[in-house]
């Protein structure tokens, strides 16, 4: 093969490859729950299994975005709710809730978590790496989540969604006293260290 | 000393009535309670995953007395499920059956502690009773001895 004809070649292949890198980052796609997604979509649990009382606290304050790759079952994405919107069941318990003994939400306004790294499990599974703030408080967590995708259709639509749909879940414990947050000898028994969050989300394109 | 007496009489009748309650209210609420699971219904996730929705907690045994509360199918481990919203909405605020057992192991220990402390006093008292009895049965017997 003569020079002309090389260079011809190497340049054919530079296209096929960056045609072949387009068409895969085009894969990636941004979903969004956003504040005009019905409430029951987009939901943010804290749970205390106490000796005396079970409670979990609810907030549809849920918001983020994630840069999600089917194909490739990777991404990245961020969540954050309000703490002041957790909601008990329990007026009194709420404002205690959001009080300076505990989350202190006029200091620390939210709670969020950001991906870091996002490894395939099985199926619909994945670990999830990220970085989780809670009263002012940044530690680096891995958690199991359930990412399911959708690509828009008439179900989706039927179903009220725009674009394409994810479907993101996740639970994980955390220790309030490793945020800092103490429990008050007197609450003890009705509030637990160890909490349970879940995150349960619908993200779309549109 | 004889009020004394009756009071001790009282806080052991009372202990034992509190400690029998604690086990027939109990008992009784065990029997109202059902396993359930709380979940935000949610339509789209039942016609796009097949799912009721977004389960809230984990489940627990409850007293929930409004019928209307229940969504009419269970979990996969047999728990009830019951709507998050209705529940909310109507401000119920399900009694939880780990509160009932909780409090009513604290009277239990409380009526115990009641009961044994009326218990001793009331025995000591009779000991004391009884001493003082055969003390002045004894200055009874020297006093016609000595007569």
């Amino acid at each position: 093969m003569n020079q002309p004809n090389r260079r011809i070649t190497r340049l054919a292949m530079l296209g096929v490859a960056a045609a072949l890198a387009v068409g895969a980052s085009a894969q990636t796609k941004t979903f969004t729950v956003g504040k005009e997604a019905p409430a029951q979509q987009r939901i943010a649990t804290l749970s205390s299994n106490a000796d005396f009382e079970d409670f979990t606290g609810i907030t549809h304050s849920l918001t983020g975005s994630v840069r999600w790759d089917p194909r490739a079952k990777t991404g990245s994405g961020k969540f954050t709710v309000n703490v002041k919107d957790i909601d008990t069941g329990i007026a009194m318990r709420n404002e205690h809730m959001v009080g300076p003994m505990w989350l202190n939400a006029e200091k620390f306004p939210t709670i969020a978590f950001e991906s870091t790294k996002i490894t395939h499990k099985s199926g619909n599974n994945y670990a999830v790496e990220g970085k989780f703030t809670m009263h002012g408080v940044t530690k680096t967590i891995t958690v199991d989540c359930q990412i399911r995708h959708l690509p828009e259709s008439d179900a989706t639509q039927k179903a009220g969604f725009k674009g394409d749909v994810l479907n993101i879940k996740t639970s994980f414990t955390v220790r309030l006293s490793d945020f800092g947050v103490m429990i008050p000898d007197m609450a003890k028994g009705r509030v637990a260290n160890a909490v349970k969050i879940t995150i349960s989300a619908f993200a779309q394109t549109g | 000393m004889k009020l004394f007496r009756i009071a001790l009489i009282v806080l052991a009748v009372a202990s034992t009535t509190a400690l029998i309650a604690s086990i027939v209210i109990e008992r009784f609420y065990a029997s109202q309670a059902k396993l359930v699971q709380r979940v935000l219904v949610d339509q789209a996730a039942f016609e796009l995953f097949g799912e009721t929705g977004t389960p809230i907690g984990g489940p627990e045994l409850m007293i929930i007395t409004d019928s209307k509360a229940f969504v009419g199918k269970k979990t996969a481990e047999g728990a009830e499920i019951v709507s998050e919203q209705y529940l909310r909405d109507h401000k119920v605020y399900p009694l939880q059956l780990k509160t009932v057992r909780y409090v009513a192991g604290l009277v239990r220990i409380a009526s115990l502690v009641g009961l044994v402390l009326a218990a001793g006093a009331l025995l000591l008292l009779a000991r004391r009773q009884r001493i003082g009895l055969d003390d002045r049965q004894l200055d009874g017997f020297h006093d016609s001895a000595r007569s």
